[in-house]
């Protein structure tokens, strides 16, 4: 039997970087069978692959968005190496600082060990997912210039907009579903928002450094207008406005969404089955009213525009928000809901 | 595959018997994380139960995780054999084992 050590930072990986609650039990299976005669490389080889097993089998993605935080901070600063010009403004800190933040956010989640947790960040990394998917296919059509016609472009703004405010409102509902937590609904929603928000600059900021002619050709007018003279740099800065924008904007969404969306399904399971059933009916109402008031607002001048715009994204929104209360209400707890006699 | 080891080792089951049992049957290397995704999976569908052993300093202080088969994972690797045995019986060529 070998007395040595194992690799040291093998073991300290291993130990850092595997979820689940057989985590010491494995580490101490591969130091027993190292110092049983096991060679270095098969040390590194195991280590290496239970490492990989536990990211892809974590279901609150908590481990694959830290690499993600990190990808994006990579991006945003070779991004800047590449134009120093693009500097000159405290964007950039406020973009390092927040990316921090979710990747601070990011390590938190992959360390959480509770099962309540570890439920209600699982609901918020499968609508986080979906609103990640969104957010690249809405950026896709507009960057590539899919989407032609002014009515087209009003369903793809929108459209994203409005599933996003539906999806945080899903993953507050379904973490109150699964735990009973208006605290952890609200940390759901947070790390859906966290989530999307990693894939989407992931993505974006991967195609500005790859296509960097197109997205400078594709800025061209406010690259004129803004006086700069390095239209790469401009297009970094852009990025860097639109990130510290989006870097803000959805979790302060997602706090107030996740926490609607948890109150509604808690006040909507203690509500007699008929209530539940109108509410359903009446939604598809409420939507078509919202999208009918946007789609007015496209018509109208850009200063008419604001109230029109407020009150279909609010009425659309409510509507969205509204969907899984709704559903989890009728489709569960049918045994102990209140019942007419 | 692992349900098998399990019930072979009876009492002695943690992951280093599991893994080398395994190897032996198969004679290919077995990634231990791989091992504990399938006994984490068999635990949570009840499958299969657990509990901590001593740490022990050959282990680096970390304590052993022993497996055991339950009742409805008896039942589950029954199952499965019959399974198994009626689609084997299916194929003649494999028969005999030519």
């Amino acid at each position: 039997m070998k007395a040595s050590h194992p690799p040291a930072w093998a073991a300290k990986l291993l130990g850092q970087l595997i979820s689940g609650p057989h985590r010491d039990a494995l580490a101490g299976d591969l130091i027993e069978q190292y110092r049983q005669g096991r060679s270095t490389a098969w040390f590194w080889r195991q280590a290496l692959s239970a490492i990989i097993v536990s990211l892809a089998k974590d279901r609150t993605l908590g481990g694959p968005a830290v690499l993600g935080s990190l990808l994006v901070l990579l991006l945003t600063i070779v991004s800047v190496a590449r134009h120093p010009s693009s500097l000159g403004s405290e964007l950039f800190i406020m973009d390092l600082a927040l990316l921090s933040g979710y990747g601070a956010f990011s390590v938190w989640v992959w360390r959480q060990r509770r099962p309540g947790e570890r439920d209600a960040l699982a609901a918020g990394a499968q609508t986080g997912v979906i609103l990640g998917v969104v957010l690249i296919t809405s950026h896709t059509i507009e960057w590539f210039a899919l989407d032609e016609t002014s009515a087209v472009q009003l369903v793809r703004g929108a459209g994203s907009v409005l599933l996003m405010l539906g999806l945080l409102g899903v993953a507050g509902s379904a973490a109150w579903q699964r735990t009973r937590s208006i605290m952890l609904a609200v940390i759901a929603g947070l790390w859906c928002g966290s989530l999307a928000v990693v894939i989407f600059l992931s993505f974006a900021l991967t195609l500005n450094l790859a296509f960097e002619a197109h997205a400078a050709s594709w800025l061209r007018e406010p690259f004129v207008a803004s006086g700069m003279a390095d239209a790469g740099a401009f297009v970094v800065r852009n990025s860097l406005e639109a990130a510290s924008e989006i870097l803000v904007r959805v979790p302060i969404a997602a706090l107030v969404l996740a926490f609607s969306g948890g109150v509604s399904n808690a006040w909507m399971m203690k509500w007699p089955r008929m209530l539940a059933v109108l509410a359903a009916w009446s939604t598809p109402f409420f939507f078509a009213a919202g999208a009918a008031a946007l789609w007015y607002a496209d018509s109208l001048d850009r200063a008419a525009r604001p109230p029109f715009v407020m009150a279909g994204v609010l009425t659309a929104g409510i509507a969205l928000c509204g969907a899984h209360p709704i559903w989890s209400s009728l489709s569960s707890r049918r045994g102990d809901r209140p019942r007419r006699s | 595959m692992v349900m098998l080891a399990l019930i072979r080792l009876g009492d002695a089951a943690y992951g280093v018997p599991i893994s080398k049992i395994i190897e032996q049957s198969t004679n290919r290397e077995v990634l231990v994380g791989s091992v504990y995704a399938a006994l984490e999976r068999l635990e949570a569908k009840g499958f299969v139960s657990s509990q901590v052993g001593e740490p022990t300093p050959e282990r680096g202080g970390r304590a052993k995780r022993y497996f055991r088969i339950t009742s409805s994972g008896l039942r589950q690797v029954r199952d499965m054999r019959g399974a198994l045995v009626k689609l084997w019986k299916g194929i003649p060529a494999l028969q005999g084992g030519t």
